[in-house]
């Protein structure tokens, strides 16, 4: 058995919950693994644990490598027994050169001086192997992204690794990016190198891996044989998005009225990392009045660019088109006159922007909608202690009181205190980004019937959810985004995994 | 027991260093003269900490550039009064002018063009310092412009109520009494208003507070009356407590200061937000500039020295740069409070003015590593 | 097209002729009399070694050290108090490292261990050792005599050896900065403190490196002014920061760090010191020299801004 590496009941737990149940994971050498699942399904978290960057001692479980245990604490130890991990988010300094960012941390020469020739040399060769025809010397700032992304992995393999992981590689590059990368991959193999790919681009791992194996929530659903690169997709998606059918949606009883709420025409958003291209292109789609609207996409599709975008150009984008909300043309620029337009958007990271977790809830609540509590530029407290009262009431959030620092509530109740403060905002349209992503199930299925609520008094929604099942359990209508454009559109009674995997992979198939 | 630590973590370290320096001066420092001198001497620290405080309440802001500024005021206000003969009022105006016009020059650079606050501010610092000891050069040969206007004089410094030191100026406790009173009943209407009760706590601060207006009340009948800077210093402090806890604007920056990206969200407009805080501060620092410029009847080119280094250890001490939360006004009066007493406590035991450079130093050094200490426990 | 290239690459260049023109003009030619120009590199020499050191710190995540202006008072009164004793000025200039050091130790680890503010931390810095300047020094002006520190770092006696510790200093952060392992750590630091992390870069370590480097520049500084002027006074040394501060942004530094070059420090304090004289030479007093300071440096640190505006992204 030529087994390079195998993993043993690897087991994690964060405050949050458990990432990973008991893995037992294993690879040959020379083999180019696959591994797939969705948003927060361990993948991530198994490989941070694999490459060293979660010590061991903090996960349980054991993993050996090349037949020898493995008790890394820090990056470094992993890289010194040969496994190199190329992160999803570019680690590069954009002001210094190729050759510099390559060997960082890792400098050729002695301990004082920088061999620069024998550096710029060294980093020709292996900008060779990755196919990257740029100057050692040239600064990383005046690279594209996709020629980053080659920096990034002649950087992983400038540490002549046994084991390279992949984590994204492609995630916001295009299909030319990728043959390259295929090539370089197949390259590696016939060098011996063992690789493992992450990637949510099924057609990408279908191309390159011999295994593929399947993640969700936290457990190995299967390993799969993918040598004559003709695995079943279906079977895939299924492993992956599957969900026990076992849970409960609340009795939708809203009625989707034929007036339009939102329509965006059209709609494009720069790219900022391509210079001249575009993130989103061509984006149209209807909201009507008391409809729930779901918009479905793997990550990087562009979901949250988009509502953002639409959001009063809160992400600073520059953005094209025509948005109309009941029949009148808006130019939103700012998230002050998305609100005054009636628009409400419940951020995806309630921590970071969603909520000011050092004041309370009663502050938090009415933040969006101080004008409403506003006389004369003067605040009333007393209205606004009203408003709070009602609101914890209604949302059934568990506090001590109003006054309660929101950084002591649990998660669920964190995400109500944030629906709340912008229904306080009286939208016409609410636009929900992962509204339930880290909730248990009692909280979740109290944020369902808020927002069948909401639609069934006439409000128009727009989902975003990784989250298929719920999704599916929520909307009217599916809008499916890829790459950046409208592939797909679903009515509740088409729902089906099936159809809507089909539209995301169309965009690839198309390029 | 770390809770209370840190929620009353000002409170406890002015007390005792008040209580250091009540032992080491052998409670001299608790002499009316001493008392009010604090006040007298140290109302600058008191007005720009609280402008101060707005201006660092939202995260890596911060101005130095107000000691020379202040220097900057006070020359130009003897140039407008006593070279272009102008009258009070308008000096004052115009005075409020370049306050809110170099407010809003850092404000914007700082704001819009993402330039951060301790350069653009140290080009202040080294400006106007310049600026003004040139002005008060060019128009005197002494080396400070006298002949300020009496109407000013008495608008910016000397005594409401005055009387005569020895005997017991009873205005001056009656004032005090009924601007205590003032502010309880504000208070308590205010409360009732919100639609809270009125706790036993409450009933202690109010008590607190009536005790501590008749003290200094008592000590300003003693030696002559109300100054006017402490009555300046109460209009600025109060006005702006108000303004944070009432006013819907208020509001906002006080959400900004505790998380910047969540406030855009919510449709703040967080650069014009920021310029205010430095409007803010320089209007703070032409009112001191008046107020300084009054007292020593002239332009000095030594008004100001070390006035952003007092200002900003009043609020490393008062926990205000890195707590950002609440009361802010209240723990930021505190912290220059106690810069105060240190500031008099020193002088009292004729301690160098370098030792007071040198515990001034090392006060905010402990105040800040303290902060982070109590920070970063918080993360973990 | 090409000549906005062009003077875009170059504007430093640019704008130091043109102001080394503007003041030839300005003082009628007096600007290149040779004292004046001997007088341009010796008052200044101060501005390149502690540029040079306040480069490395702010190369590192904007950082700054506004104490090393009060830190060359305390050290020129250290050494003065200590030849006045009779101690020789080798010793003297030891000593001055040694709290040169041990300020940069005591610097490196607030800020870079705890994660203080720098600007708090030097400026309650600048306060303390300003009070203990002030005291060992008693409101006196010392006098140095000593013969050997005189002809290390001072230009009376006939020897130049003072020049090589200013070029030493100069050529210590060009070392740095170019050709060591640990600058291309600084710049990784400054420009990205998380792909630092990840390379396995520790920035208690490089922080405290950069303050102590400093604090030594400081001690070379403090002796370099003290052996030019044989003086030590109380008020010594309270522009330094700035001017140093100011060399460096005028240069091109990049204010929140991962951003410079030495070359373009050492221009700026070449303009910092051409402005400074020709200023004096048209008779204008210290003050109007602050102002002018002050506006150059907001206006370097603003063109600064303008220059890499590519598509910024908003916040």
């Amino acid at each position: 058995m030529n087994e390079l590496l195998v993993m043993k009941d690897i087991t994690k737990d964060f405050s949050g919950g458990r990432a990973l149940d008991n893995v037992s994971f294993s690879i040959f050498k020379g083999e180019i693994r696959g591994l797939i699942g969705e948003n927060g399904a361990g993948k991530t978290t198994l490989m941070n644990i694999l490459s060293g960057n979660y010590p061991y001692g903090t996960y349980q479980g054991e993993f050996f490598f090349s037949g020898k245990p493995c008790h890394f604490v820090s990056p470094k130890d992993g890289e010194k027994s040969g496994i190199t991990i190329i992160h999803q988010e570019l680690s590069l300094v954009q002001g210094m050169s190729i050759a510099d960012n390559l060997f960082l941390g890792n400098e050729i020469g002695n301990r004082f001086f920088v061999d620069r020739k024998k550096t710029f040399e060294e980093t020709e060769k292996i900008l060779k192997l990755v196919g990257l025809d740029e100057s050692p010397d040239t600064l990383v700032e005046e690279l594209g992204a996709g020629k980053q992304q080659l920096v990034e992995i002649a950087k992983a393999l400038s540490k002549n690794p046994e084991l390279l992981i992949l984590d994204e590689p492609t995630s916001s590059l295009g299909q030319e990016h990728f043959e390259k990368l295929s090539e370089l991959m197949m390259n590696l193999k016939s060098q011996g190198k063992t690789m493992i790919i992450i990637s949510h681009k099924l057609n990408e791992i279908m191309k390159v891996s011999d295994r593929i194996t399947i993640l969700r929530d936290g457990k190995i659903i299967d390993t799969i044989d993918n040598l004559d690169k003709n695995a079943d997709e279906r079977y895939l998606i299924k492993g992956m998005a599957g969900h026990d059918i076992s849970e409960l949606y609340p009795k939708k009883t809203n009625k989707v009225s034929d007036e339009i709420a939102l329509k965006a025409d059209h709609y494009e958003i720069e790219s900022e990392r391509r210079k001249g291209a575009l993130s989103l292109k061509d984006i149209s789609f209807v909201i009507h009045k008391g409809e729930v609207v779901g918009l479905y996409g793997l990550m990087a599709s562009g979901r949250s660019k988009l509502v953002k975008s639409l959001f009063g150009r809160s992400n600073g984008f520059t953005a094209r088109g025509n948005v109309e909300i009941y029949g009148k043309r808006v130019e939103l620029k700012t998230p002050k006159e998305a609100i005054e337009a009636g628009i409400a958007y419940v951020a995806e990271d309630r921590m970071k922007t969603g909520l000011s977790l050092e004041r309370n809830i009663r502050e938090n609540m009415t933040l969006p909608g101080l004008e409403k509590i506003t006389i004369r530029g003067l605040l009333d407290k007393a209205e606004e202690k009203m408003v709070a009262r009602d609101n914890v009431e209604h949302f059934q959030i568990k506090a001590r009181s109003y006054e309660q620092d929101v950084k002591e509530l649990s998660g669920g109740n964190q995400q109500k205190v944030m629906l709340s403060q912008w229904f306080y905002t009286d939208p016409k349209i609410l636009i929900l980004d992962e509204p339930t992503k880290g909730i248990d199930v009692g909280a979740k299925y109290e944020i369902y019937n808020i927002i069948n609520e909401y639609a069934a008094s006439g409000g128009a929604v727009l989902l975003i959810s990784s989250d298929m099942s719920e999704i599916f359990g929520l909307s009217d209508r599916i809008y499916v985004l890829s790459e950046g454009r409208i592939t797909g559109e679903l009515d509740r009674d088409e729902f089906s995994a099936d159809k809507v995997m089909t539209y995301i992979l169309k965009e690839d198939q198309l390029s | 027991m770390k809770k209370y630590l840190r929620l009353y973590s000002t409170e406890i370290v002015f007390i005792l260093i008040s209580l250091s320096f009540i032992l080491l001066t052998s409670a001299e420092i608790l002499r009316p003269m001493n008392i009010t001198a604090i006040f007298l001497q140290n109302s600058y620290i008191f007005i720009l900490v609280v402008g101060m405080a707005i201006c660092m309440s939202v995260k890596d802001n911060i101005d130095i550039s107000i000691g020379s500024f202040v220097c900057f005021i006070c020359a130009m206000g003897g140039v407008f009064m006593s070279i272009m003969k102008i009258n009070t009022l308008l000096s004052i105006i115009l005075l409020l002018i370049l306050g809110i016009m170099w407010g809003c020059l850092a404000g914007y650079i700082i704001a819009y063009f993402n330039i951060p606050a301790w350069v653009t501010t140290l080009g202040g610092y080294l400006a106007f310092r310049g600026l003004g000891v040139a002005l008060i050069r060019q128009f005197s040969n002494t080396g400070s412009i006298v002949g300020i206007n009496d109407s000013f004089l008495k608008l910016f410094s000397g005594k409401i109520f005055p009387s005569k030191i020895g005997s017991f100026g009873y205005a001056s406790l009656i004032f005090c009494l009924v601007l205590a009173s003032l502010g309880i009943i504000y208070k308590i209407l205010s409360i009732r208003k919100e639609g809270s009760r009125i706790t036993s706590s409450m009933v202690i601060g109010i008590a607190a507070a009536y005790l501590l207006s008749i003290w200094i009340g008592i000590c300003f009948a003693l030696t002559g009356g109300v100054p006017v800077s402490f009555i300046w210093m109460l209009i600025i402090v109060c006005t702006t407590a108000v303004w944070i806890d009432k006013t819907s604007e208020g509001r906002r920056l006080l959400m900004l200061g505790a998380n910047l990206e969540n406030a855009r969200i919510a449709g703040v407009d967080t650069k014009r937000a920021v310029l205010m805080t430095y409007v803010f501060m320089s209007l703070c620092a032409t009112v001191t500039g008046c107020i300084v410029l009054a007292r020593f009847h002239a332009s000095s080119s030594y008004a100001g020295v070390n006035f952003e280094m007092d200002t900003i250890a009043a609020c490393a001490v008062g926990g205000v740069s890195l707590h950002g939360g609440k009361q802010k006004i209240f723990k930021a009066v505190l912290g220059a409070a106690m810069i105060g007493v240190i500031n008099l406590g020193l002088s009292l035991l004729g301690v160098d003015m370098n030792w007071q450079w040198i515990i001034k130093g090392i006060t905010i050094l402990i105040a800040v590593t303290f902060d982070r200490y109590l920070k970063k426990d918080r993360f973990e | 097209m090409r000549i906005r290239a062009f003077m875009k690459k170059n504007y430093l260049l640019i704008a130091l002729l043109l102001v080394t023109v503007f003041f030839a003009v300005a003082t009628k030619g007096k600007l290149f009399y040779s004292g004046n120009v001997k007088n341009l590199f010796l008052q200044n020499m101060y501005v390149y070694i502690l540029a040079s050191g306040m480069f490395i710190c702010i190369l590192t995540g904007g950082n700054t050290d506004l104490s090393c202006g009060s830190a060359v008072c305390l050290m020129g009164a250290v050494a003065g108090r200590l030849m006045e004793n009779g101690f020789n000025g080798v010793t003297a200039f030891m000593a001055m490292l040694l709290i040169g050091i041990m300020i940069g130790i005591i610097h490196g680890y607030l800020i870079g261990k705890m994660e203080l503010p720098s600007i708090i931390v030097t400026l309650a810095g600048m306060s303390i050792i300003r009070g203990i300047a002030n005291l060992l020094l008693g409101g006196y002006t010392l006098s140095i005599t000593d013969e050997v520190f005189l002809r290390l770092f001072g230009l009376s006696k006939g020897y130049y050896a003072v020049f090589l510790f200013v070029l030493f200093s100069i050529m210590a952060a060009v070392y740095i900065s170019e050709f060591a392992p640990v600058g291309k750590h600084i710049y990784a630091l400054g420009g990205n403190g998380e792909a630092a992390k990840t390379s396995g870069i520790n920035k208690t370590f490089i922080v405290m490196f950069a303050y102590i480097f400093m604090g030594i520049l400081t001690a070379i500084a403090a002796a370099v002014v003290c052996g030019r002027t044989e003086t030590v006074g109380p008020g010594l040394g309270e522009t330094y920061a700035m001017d140093a501060i100011a060399a460096c942004f005028i240069g091109g530094t990049s204010v929140s760090g991962g951003k410079g070059r030495m070359s373009g420090v050492i221009i700026g304090a070449l303009l910092m010191g051409i402005i400074n004289q020709g200023m004096s030479i048209l008779g204008l007093s210290v003050n109007w020299q602050g102002v002018i300071k002050g506006v150059v440096l907001v206006m370097a640190v603003l063109s600064g801004y303008f220059l890499s505006r590519k598509g910024r992204k908003q916040k």
